[in-house]
């Protein structure tokens, strides 16, 4: 009995140091500066989950590169963000989603939380492993601690051995916008108990996640580090409960993240076609978005002296058009 | 709890230590323990599926006891008819009364009456379907004084409770496993390596071979009326993998488990896609349930002795009752049905006991002629797996008729490489261990240890890498 176990204890710590090994190597060889170049006629980076992977197509939008990704919190974008910019000095802008579901509570799901399978594969190579073990202790969770590592380890060999191209293009920019058309009576019941079932109570409804915000604000010093211009960006939103916090947004927006000029697309102007779902633009709406904020680009609105104000005098005219084309 | 899941992956260490370091000086104790131990797996699913095992355990030990105690025929067959028709009964409400209800209610429907029959919602208890057989095997086998009953409650309640086999076999035989419960177990080092081995095969068949197939089989079976002839086949056949891969992986982590205690299970599955009839198919195809109604259906009713006429009708009636054990629904039934129509010919052209030995044994690769016949078998085994498959005959029959159309001589659309790859070196590692309990039982047996290791690291290595998302195991429906 002594033996089987001793001989069981060596042989799984053989495969745990085999398969950790295999997995520390993996991760140490993905993790350079080659897989993470990104196109030298890409100078702005869009950041964020999935309401600005939804929103911008960068093959519309010149200079543009978006790597937003579904479920992504904010010490994520900040992972990718120091890697992309130690490796890409030709990066100038990082426009990054500032949405009020980011500040909830509820945004924890996207660091520690229900999501960690799904930001651990994708992110792992460039994560630091002081914040990774504290993502897997804060998750408590053994079997999504295991399903993390796991397809960690199997995303990691996928990209070594099925290499098509760059790490950034190949895994960071995996994203399919929905086609559907919003159906707002649906949908919206559908959220609002959505909203009530994770709030659980009053003190949530009004607080934060300071986790995730806390890395939003080492991005903010990241950029400075590198001279890089941070821009927030609020996604068109069709369901306006999804900003019930808003005056906490503002507030944090105000008085945490002065320096950063916040793009307001929350109002943009348009009808449930052109929205997937209360949260997302559907292809079309993509479509037309993207060449909208393109041609705002091209017309100089990060030179202007009030960049909300042109923003809304152009969503106005973007309206009036598109109900004129109707 | 399932095998692959973090819970079993700390109850089986725990319960393992405890067992041999806790309760190896006493036999009371350590089946007591396993009692325990096996209540506890059972309840993690639903505690009140507790009560229905252990109501069952008490009819039947006392139907035993009664069966001892009492000798004129009439009492005896009183307690023997109990304990039939007490796990029939929960066996048939909680599996078939919904089913029964249904058709009653559409047959008077076809008359033109209607009737006001609403469906229970009840929840079918996991391995109700086992156990239950396996407590019947017992007082059947005590009624025709195969095997002495036991007086001892905690024996015989760790035998109808045993966790590794409880939910989804190998449908145990009374006097195969209890004899086991009387004699205190001795750890036995070949055994346990073995044992582990043996588990070690069954997660790679399952979460390698099975959870890969499913992922490809379930989507080419929910859209079905979107896919060529050619993809139609492949998912049926990767669903064949699948359930062979499910199946008789659990039954390899049950019986690997079982070794780790000390414990003894029958082989449930002798590498039946290997077969070179359908006979021999269903002698290496989920052999405990076989050869439970072969000797508690078949040969009571007359099996094979009689005229034409009592063999066919035999025949059919354990076929179609061995699909309708699988579950409440035509498919199951027609599934069995067409198993019946395989073997018929065989049978009744004394043919059903031709290919007793291994195929190809002692040798590496089979004749042209064992190869044409272990396709054609294998091939009737996947038309039939489609009404296996199918959630009803409108879809069963729908399917096939995807099959059989012009596009079936197209590229499949679903074209999935990996697991065709897995597939094939699955195929030669089982071919190699054809001869053995499982395939791995003798690999890199005589090689020194690093070589063996090696072996076993590169299993694990495919299982993580390769390791599908998980899917419960489809017998446990059952």
């Amino acid at each position: 009995m002594k033996r089987f176990l001793l001989r069981s204890l060596i042989f799984t710590v053989f495969v745990v140091l085999l398969v950790g090994g295999l997995f520390i190597l993996s991760n140490r060889l993905i993790s350079k500066g080659e897989n993470f170049s990104i196109p030298s006629d890409r100078h702005s980076l869009i950041m964020g989950h999935s309401q600005p992977a939804c929103t911008f197509e960068d093959s519309l939008i010149s200079g543009f590169y978006n790597v937003a990704q579904n479920t992504e919190g904010y010490p994520y974008s900040y992972f990718k963000a120091r890697k992309l910019l130690q490796h890409n000095s030709h990066i100038k802008n990082i426009f990054i989603e500032f949405a009020n579901n980011q500040i909830s509570p509820y945004a924890i799901e996207r660091v520690y939380g229900q999501y960690l399978d799904i930001n651990m594969p994708r992110n792992l190579p460039v994560t630091d492993t002081r914040f990774a073990v504290k993502a897997f202790y804060h998750n408590r969770k053994p079997g999504k601690i295991v399903n993390a590592l796991k397809n960690s380890f199997r995303s990691n060999l996928e990209f070594l051995f099925d290499n098509k191209g760059s790490y950034v293009s190949t895994v960071w920019k995996k994203h399919n916008t929905p086609a559907n058309i919003y159906q707002r009576k649906a949908d919206d019941e559908k959220n609002y108990i959505n909203l009530k079932n994770q709030y659980g109570s009053f003190q949530d409804f009004y607080s934060i996640s300071k986790d995730n915000l806390e890395y939003l604000k080492r991005l903010e010093l990241l950029c400075k580090e590198y001279g890089v211009k941070l821009y927030f960006v609020r996604s068109p939103l069709p369901f306006k409960k999804d900003t019930y916090n808003e005056f906490i947004f503002q507030s944090i927006l105000q008085r945490n993240f002065s320096e950063v000029q916040l793009l307001d697309f929350r109002d943009f102007p348009v009808g449930d076609e052109l929205f997937a779902d209360s949260q997302h633009l559907n292809k079309r709406g993509q479509y037309e978005f993207s060449l909208f904020f393109d041609n705002l680009i091209k017309s100089g609105l990060l030179e202007s002296e009030n960049i909300q104000a042109e923003i809304d005098r152009a969503m106005q005219e973007f309206s009036d058009n598109f109900e004129k084309g109707k | 709890m399932l095998f692959n899941s973090i819970d079993f992956a700390i109850f089986l260490p725990v319960v393992f230590i405890l067992y041999w370091f806790v309760t190896q000086q006493n036999l009371k104790l350590q089946n007591l323990f396993i009692v325990g131990a096996s209540y506890l797996f059972y309840g993690w699913w639903d505690w009140r599926f507790l009560s229905l095992i252990f109501l069952s355990t008490i009819i039947d030990y006392f139907c035993g006891i009664g069966l001892k105690r009492y000798h004129d025929q009439s009492t005896r067959k009183l307690f023997l008819w109990t304990s039939i028709l007490f796990n029939l009964s929960i066996l048939g409400f909680f599996k078939y009364y919904n089913f029964f209800l249904e058709n009653f209610t559409n047959a008077f429907s076809f008359f033109g009456q209607e009737l006001d029959a609403r469906p229970l919602n009840i929840i079918l208890p996991v391995g109700i379907s086992f156990y239950t057989f396996q407590t019947l095997s017992y007082t059947i086998d005590v009624y025709k004084r195969k095997l002495e009953p036991t007086e001892k409650i905690i024996d015989f309640a760790a035998f109808v409770s045993f966790f590794p086999q409880l939910v989804a076999g190998p449908i145990e035989r009374a006097t195969n496993l209890l004899p086991q419960f009387y004699k205190k177990r001795v750890f036995d080092y070949a055994s346990a390596v073995d044992g582990l081995r043996q588990i070690l095969w069954g997660f790679f068949k399952k979460m390698v071979i099975a959870d890969n197939c499913a992922e490809y089989a379930n989507l080419i079976f929910s859209t079905s009326d979107d896919h060529t002839g050619s993809t139609l086949l492949l998912g049926v056949t990767l669903f064949t993998f699948q359930i062979y891969g499910d199946f008789s992986g659990y039954s390899d982590i049950a019986i690997g488990t079982a070794r780790l205690f000390g414990f003894n299970l029958m082989q449930n599955f002798a590498f039946p896609f290997f077969s070179r009839d359908i006979a021999e198919y269903w002698r290496r195809w989920h052999i405990s349930l076989s050869t439970w109604f072969r000797d508690y259906v078949y040969i009571p009713l007359g099996g094979s002795k009689g005229g034409i006429k009592s063999k066919v009708k035999n025949t059919f009636i354990i076929f179609i009752l061995s699909g309708f054990w699988h579950g409440a629904n035509w498919t199951y039934l027609t599934w069995g049905f067409l198993n019946a129509l395989y073997f018929l010919p065989l049978l009744l052209l004394n043919k059903n006991r031709s290919n007793l030995e291994v195929v190809a044994y002692g040798k590496t690769l089979p004749s042209l002629q064992e190869f044409l016949k272990i396709l054609a078998t294998f091939s009737f085994t996947v038309f039939a797996f489609i009404f296996f498959r199918a959630n009803d005959l409108e879809h069963a029959f729908s399917y096939l008729n995807g099959i059989f159309s012009t596009s079936f001589f197209t590229v499949p659309s679903q074209y999935p490489g990996t697991v065709i790859i897995l597939l094939i070196i699955f195929i030669l590692i089982e071919w190699q261990g054809r001869e053995n309990q499982y395939a791995i039982e003798k690999t890199a047996f005589n090689k020194p240890v690093w070589f063996r290791w090696g072996f076993y690291s590169l299993l694990i290595l495919a299982i993580i890498i390769w390791g599908g998302q998980q899917q419960v195991f489809i017998y446990f429906q059952f």
